[in-house]
């Protein structure tokens, strides 16, 4: 009894360290975003007088069409890497055919490639096919990266169907491409859903290609405009300004993390422990 | 024919025979990966190529007309340069002692949530924050907790403008980040773990520690090398929270910042594309030095089944 | 429904095996056919080969006449039960018995329609919304075979459709493929491991050991007439008694008596070389019989034990090993134990006797089968 007493305070005490270093961080953005520019000075990490001030003052800054560029492009990557990945995911998942190695390898290679030496030649090829500073500009890198997490993951998910399952569907008059649209790719349906959220926070974490390869004026990203956030009055200092910015973009995800969990955590580690 | 030619010619079709089954699936695999294939060989493959060209030519965007071929003077100009070693160690740096952090700690984190008894969904989602938390907002925070005068983590001296503080701060936004990946990879790989392995191995007298380092250390290594190569080459790219916290400057630059610098600031393509190919030959050559490494380093083989 | 030819089909593994050598046989339409046999003889590449799920190394296969070895199966027009049913997780009953007609492109109200009438044919009206995972085994092998029944395809095969289920359930689904059967006559081919089975269900069984066919024939046949060892060991209600023997003449000289040759052994016999043979008796073929008979027939033994099984008992004795041949000689897979050779007879109704009784039992002298210990082959059977 007593060591389980013991035991049980540990574990709380264990759970309270990594709650604080889990959330102290985003606590402390929240606790700027509500402090005044009274209070700002205090260096407490408790707000004393909090006010909604710096939010209501966002709606002046430009911050609407960063928002919008974000949410746009990283929807449209996410669909679209989701299109291809799920057709080649499944192919690697359960066809065989020539070249699946070297599918595996290159998506191997995109996953860990280091994206700065990807962005000063698509900087060149973006500028003179006319695609610098545009949707498409960012949605062609992030669909390249967004691929490989998407492939591992949903070939850990087509694993996990039973085997023999394709046998079945093609005796009863199933050509190939049917078992694959019509039996496995409504049984992953969890499973897509599931890789669509990873890449969708995948997407919207992007810095390095938004800042590279947009302009502030054009199809510049949430993170990248954050970068470059100076806030409405130009001698204000923009910290208050920037941490109301940075709780609002957090929100969403913060949403999807609390109502995903289970999911998050088994699409994470599927390709990784399984694959 | 005699009896063993025959027997000769049904062995060579049963290994080349492929029916209408295997081809018009094979033909599909081709297919399906087509789209997938083509669009990381041109993202990736194509602006690669195009980079090794650029990296022997002088390409200022300041200046187009004066584009010439300089071979590999750019190499030779990148490697001579302290800017470039200074930020190559700091990358290094990062890269080892961020990615030893994070696999101890990682390790830690995981056991904490695979054995905790109280308020394991609590700690299961509060550890997905740092994950899905956008890089650049965290690393504000950083920044803001180590601003002299607002910062809750400083009193009046500024860690962010001297260079090792501010490196330490750079490892700490990263590792941050990055535990819980590496936490959640590993916890996953330990619950595969039988337990009744561990349990005999207890009752056969081994200790805490033994049974970790000798019976679940080698059934998850392949998920610890595989976290690790991936930790490595993610925080050799780091960018995000240098070019935040403190922009590279006073000595803090890791590669990528500064060969985004040559394009930004610079318009400097050469150099930078030169920078750009320096990156993936380290990355590369980082990635099989690591392999190796954390094979030898722990116990059981590396590849499993 | 179409004809089934298989000409001279073999499979072979790319590592060389011979999983099927040479086989040749013709279903004829509507009939139902048995593959017996033990697991590894090839049964079930002879049955992917006809689905079209393997490759067919060489031979042809034919529907009706018409070459199919290339076709692939979603095109052969064949159905198959697997022997655990092959459901698809997501969808419910009705949609899973439905998807065969979906793909074919059948309209909505005409396969509702087909999907309720094949429901209630099988029992399973009641379940029709109900996801796979939420049913009994019986009940999801039902609706397998009700995925098979709405389309009236032109084979249909089973891969041991209830080898997976327990034994009361088991004799229910064999009636029901038996009645399936008489309604529809289709074209079946059944594999199983289970002989009760292929003799109860089929018009013929092919028994295959090694990829190489034994015997093809009614069950009757193959109860009555084995061609050799094999098949008389496989087949029949209870194992045969095989009991080492030895040819003198024109008797049979074994441990449990000497017996008067029939005269198609005694033909057999003069080809033979040797004269060590394995005599074969069903326990069926032994009868129990009172004290006062005492003819040529009549042996007696002591019982080791008696089992009852309600309508019929099995009587355990030992037959010892006299004129037995030494264990060099049997084939291979037959070994002769030190204290003798176990054997049973099998009588109808109860039976009074007790373990350590001696009993006199009579053999059926025109159902002796007198194998050759050499070859494994039947020497009573014609040839």
């Amino acid at each position: 009894m007593q060591r389980d007493v013991v035991a049980r305070m540990g574990w709380v005490g264990a759970d309270g360290l990594v709650l604080v270093y889990a959330l102290a961080p985003m606590l402390w953005l929240l606790s700027l975003s509500l402090k005044g520019a009274g209070t700002l000075g205090d260096q407490s990490f408790f707000p004393r007088d909090p006010t909604l001030e710096n939010y209501r003052s966002l709606a002046d800054t430009d911050f609407v069409r960063p928002l919008i560029n974000s949410l746009g492009i990283c929807l449209i990557s996410t669909a679209v890497a989701l299109l291809l990945g799920t057709m080649a995911a499944y192919a690697i998942a359960r066809l065989r055919f020539p070249g699946k190695r070297s599918i595996i390898v290159l998506a191997a290679l995109a996953a860990t490639f280091p994206q700065i030496a990807l962005v000063i030649p698509l900087f060149k090829l973006e500028s003179s096919l006319g695609i610098l500073d545009t949707w498409l500009g960012l949605v062609l890198p992030y669909v390249t990266f967004a691929l490989p997490l998407t492939i591992y993951t949903l070939s850990a998910f087509f694993n996990q169907i039973p085997r023999g399952l394709e046998r079945a569907a093609m005796m009863d008059g199933a050509t190939p491409y049917q078992v694959f649209r019509k039996v496995f790719v409504p049984l992953a349906r969890p499973g897509i859903g599931t890789t669509a959220i990873l890449v969708f926070i995948a997407c919207w974490n992007d810095f390095i290609f938004a800042v590279s390869l947009t302009s502030p004026d054009g199809a510049r990203t949430v993170p990248a405009a954050l970068a470059d956030f100076t806030g409405t009055a130009t001698f204000e200092r923009p910290t208050t300004a920037i941490a109301a910015a940075a709780v609002l973009i957090t929100l969403p995800i913060l949403a999807v993390v609390l109502a995903f969990q289970r999911r998050i955590v088994t699409g994470l580690t599927a390709g990784a422990v399984r694959g | 024919m005699s009896a063993s030619s025959g027997d000769h010619e049904s062995l060579r079709i049963a290994r080349s025979r492929a029916g209408a089954r295997k081809r018009t699936e094979r033909r599909l695999g081709l297919l399906l990966c087509a789209p997938a294939a083509i669009v990381m060989l041109l993202v990736v493959g194509y602006p690669l190529l195009y980079a090794g060209y650029l990296s022997l030519f002088r390409a200022d965007l300041g200046t187009p007309e004066a584009n010439t071929f300089v071979g590999l003077r750019n190499y030779v100009t990148v490697l001579g340069s302290p800017i470039w070693w200074r930020a190559f160690g700091l990358t290094m740096f990062v890269t080892v002692v961020g990615a030893a952090l994070e696999i101890v700690l990682g390790t830690l984190l995981a056991v904490v949530m695979h054995r905790t008894i109280v308020g394991r969904g609590l700690v299961r989602t509060a550890v997905l924050m740092p994950y899905a938390v956008v890089s650049v907002v965290a690393a504000f925070s950083w920044r803001f907790a180590f601003t002299p005068g607002v910062g809750w983590l400083v009193g009046d001296s500024a860690p962010l403008s001297q260079r090792w503080p501010a490196i330490g701060i750079i490892v700490l936004a990263e590792v941050w980040k990055s535990v819980p990946f590496v936490a959640l990879v590993l916890m996953a790989a330990l619950t595969l773990v039988p337990q009744e392995l561990t349990r005999a191995a207890a009752i056969d007298g081994a200790t805490a520690w033994q049974r970790f380092w000798q019976i679940t250390v080698p059934l998850i290594k392949p998920a610890i090398m595989l976290v690790v190569v991936f930790r490595v080459l993610d925080a050799f790219r780091i960018f995000d929270s240098v070019f935040v916290l403190t922009g590279g400057v006073d000595g803090t630059a890791s590669v990528s910042l500064l060969a985004y610098d040559n394009l930004v600031k610079g318009l400097d393509l050469g150099i930078g594309s030169t920078m750009a190919v320096l990156i993936l030959i380290t990355s590369a050559v980082l990635a099989l030095s690591v392999l190796k490494l954390v094979d030898a380093l722990l116990p059981g083989s590396g590849r499993d089944e | 429904m179409a004809e089934v030819e298989m000409d001279h089909l073999v499979k072979r593994f790319p590592n060389g095996r011979y999983v099927v050598a040479d086989l040749s046989l013709t279903v004829a339409d509507g009939e139902f056919v048995a593959l017996l046999g033990p697991s590894g003889s090839g049964k079930s590449a002879v049955l992917e080969m006809v689905a079209g799920l393997e490759d067919i190394t060489r031979g042809e296969l034919r529907f009706d006449g018409e070459v199919v070895t290339e076709t692939p199966p979603w095109e052969r027009d064949v159905a198959v039960v697997f022997q655990s049913p092959a459901l698809y997780p997501h969808l419910t009953v009705a949609q899973n018995i439905a998807f065969p007609l979906r793909l074919a492109g059948t309209g909505r109200t005409e396969s509702a329609t087909l999907v309720r009438e094949t429901a209630d044919l099988l029992g399973i009206s009641a379940h029709l919304d109900r996801l796979p995972g939420t049913l009994a085994a019986g009940q999801r092998q039902r609706v397998a075979i009700g995925k098979t029944l709405v389309r009236h395809p032109k084979v249909l095969l089973m891969d041991e459709p209830v080898a997976n289920l327990d034994v009361r359930l088991r004799g229910q689904m064999r009636s029901l493929i038996g009645d399936l059967h008489t309604k529809f006559c289709t074209t079946t081919i059944y594999v199983t491991q289970d002989h009760t089975e292929a003799m109860a269900l089929s018009d013929r069984v092919v028994v295959l050991r090694d990829g190489v066919v034994q015997q093809v024939g009614t069950p009757t046949e193959l109860d009555t007439r084995p061609l050799n060892l094999f098949v008389a060991e496989l087949v029949g209600d209870a194992a045969m008694n095989l009991l080492p023997a030895t040819l003198e003449g024109e008797s049979v000289v074994s441990g449990l008596g000497t017996f008067a040759l029939p005269p198609a052994v005694r033909r057999a016999s003069e080809r033979s070389p040797g004269n060590e043979v394995v005599l074969g008796i069903r326990p069926g073929d032994l009868e129990l019989v009172g004290s006062d008979e005492d003819e040529a027939l009549v042996v007696s033994v002591q019982l080791d034990d008696v089992v009852s099984v309600g309508s019929q008992t099995t009587l355990h004795f030992t037959v010892p090993n006299r004129g037995a041949p030494s264990p060099r000689s049997l084939p291979p897979g037959f070994s002769v134990p030190v204290a003798g050779t176990a054997a049973t007879a099998r009588i109808s109704g109860p039976c009074s006797e007790r373990a350590g009784s001696r009993v006199r039992l009579r053999v059926d002298l025109a159902r002796l089968q007198i194998f050759d210990s050499g070859s494994g082959l039947n020497l009573s059977a014609p040839p």
